[in-house]
């Protein structure tokens, strides 16, 4: 009987833990009384082989142990899935580009020996896959806490009433797909300008003999993290209100031009305050970097990309503004 | 008939006999039986049961409250005998009502045809 042992056991191993004593009980009773009926009827038969015959009609011990349990159990369901795939594939292709791009604004530097070369690419590959690593992971959070979160406005069938479907250019309908990858981003977004920064942030730099990542993050930045991290809560717990509402309101379309206004304070403060991107000299000599290195490339991210990101950033804050008059113009007429 | 249309109606008849099983499982434990002499019964009666799908089936009906059970611990094997509970009876008599106007429903499809 020991295969009847090794059976119940590995059953019992994929049963919920309150089911395992008296599941296992009962089905070794069962199996083994099974067997010696079949052994009974058939005398000759090798009890081996007995044994195994009724262990394959019971079916491999995962699927028999699910069969107990036959709600599935989603971290992420399938009217989730597309948006978390698609999620995957962005985070994925966008962390690619921000590490290509930081290897490459390094190797804009000058000549650079085949060794260090080799060094960078390899340093920013497994930036990459670090990074990627944490990333999916953490999208899979983002998706099990939207997944429980907007649970709710799945209503059940004898609450459902047709009347309240919405038409088809209702303005208040809501695109869940679209909604759902956004606060997706939102919530890498938070998790990355708290926890990451540094990792993304940077470049590749090289100085004669040495090399290596360097984080490009400046006051501005973490002047404003709080700012940011502000309207991110706010956008991400409107978000999954409407998702769990199933449509807009008046008073959540009047909440998200407020958060968009707030989005707007911030892109202003960062555009015309201090610079968020700035190497700092001190950190760089720390690491082994010359003071002449330091200065070089303190010099270069002044001259060059701080002015280009405050541009972006300009840019991005007068969107915001032509963003929030669509808004508004949504709150008062009630169409976009 | 192909493969893959043989297992399409494996399975289509897979699930009509689950669909089922639940009337004949409330049925039959009006009397108080234990899951392998259930099976034996059924089969017996001619609804062959696979092994794997009584068991976890009679757990879900207790756990709705359909059916009731009792471990018997005395000389030789344990045993968990399970019998229809007052719920069940009376669902058990939605299922039959529902069982024999599809019965009925199906019959005059046929005839139509």
């Amino acid at each position: 009987m020991d295969l009847i042992d090794r059976y119940v056991n590995e059953v019992s191993a994929a049963l919920p833990r309150k089911l395992r004593k008296d599941v296992s009980k009962e089905l070794r009773s069962t199996l083994e009384e099974t067997v010696e009926s079949r052994q009974h009827r058939n005398p000759t038969e090798d009890p081996e082989d007995v044994a195994v015959a009724v262990l394959k009609d019971f079916g491999p011990p995962g699927e028999l142990a699910s069969s107990y349990q036959p709600e599935a159990k989603y971290l992420v369901g399938p009217s989730l899935f597309p948006a978390f795939r698609a999620t995957v594939r962005v985070c994925i292709l966008v962390l690619a580009g921000l590490i290509f791009l930081g290897l490459f604004t390094g190797l804009g530097n000058g000549p650079l020996p085949a060794k260090r070369l080799l060094l960078g690419v390899v340093e920013s590959f497994d930036n990459f896959l670090t990074a990627s690593l944490i990333l999916i992971g953490l999208v899979v959070v983002v998706f099990a806490v939207i997944e429980r979160a907007s649970g709710e406005s799945r209503v059940s069938a004898l609450g459902w009433d047709p009347q309240t479907l919405p038409s088809k250019d209702d303005p208040n309908r809501i695109n869940r797909f679209g909604m759902t990858l956004k606060l997706a981003a939102l919530m890498l977004l938070f998790y990355l300008a708290n926890f990451e920064s540094h990792r993304l942030v940077g470049s590749f730099l090289t100085d004669g003999d040495k090399s290596g990542w360097v984080p490009f993050l400046g006051p501005g930045f973490r002047d404003s993290l709080n700012l940011l991290n502000l309207v991110l809560v706010l956008d991400i717990t409107l978000g999954i209100w409407v998702l769990r509402k199933g449509q807009w309101q008046l008073l959540t379309r009047w909440l998200d031009l407020g958060t968009t206004l707030l989005f707007a304070y911030f892109l202003f403060r960062v555009a015309f305050g201090p610079s968020p991107v700035e190497i700092d000299p001190q950190w760089m000599m720390q690491n082994g970097w010359s003071a002449e290195a330091a200065a070089r490339y303190v010099g270069l991210t002044r001259e060059i990309i701080s002015p280009m990101l405050a541009i972006a950033l300009k840019l991005g804050f007068l969107g915001t503004c032509i963003g929030a008059l669509v808004q508004l113009k949504q709150v008062l007429v009630g169409r976009p | 008939m192909s493969p893959s249309a043989k297992s399409v109606t494996e399975n289509l008849v897979a699930e009509l006999r689950r669909g089922v099983l639940v009337l004949a499982i409330l049925t039959q434990l009006e009397e108080e039986y234990y899951g392998y002499a259930l099976r034996e019964k059924l089969a017996q009666l001619g609804l062959a049961v696979p092994e794997g799908t009584l068991y976890p089936l009679l757990r879900r009906l207790e756990t709705q409250g359909l059916l009731k059970s009792r471990w018997q611990l005395g000389e030789g094997r344990p045993r968990r005998y399970y019998q229809t509970s007052k719920e069940g009876r009376q669902t058990l008599g939605e299922l039959s009502k529902e069982w024999i106007f599809l019965e009925k429903a199906l019959n005059r499809i046929r005839q139509a045809d």
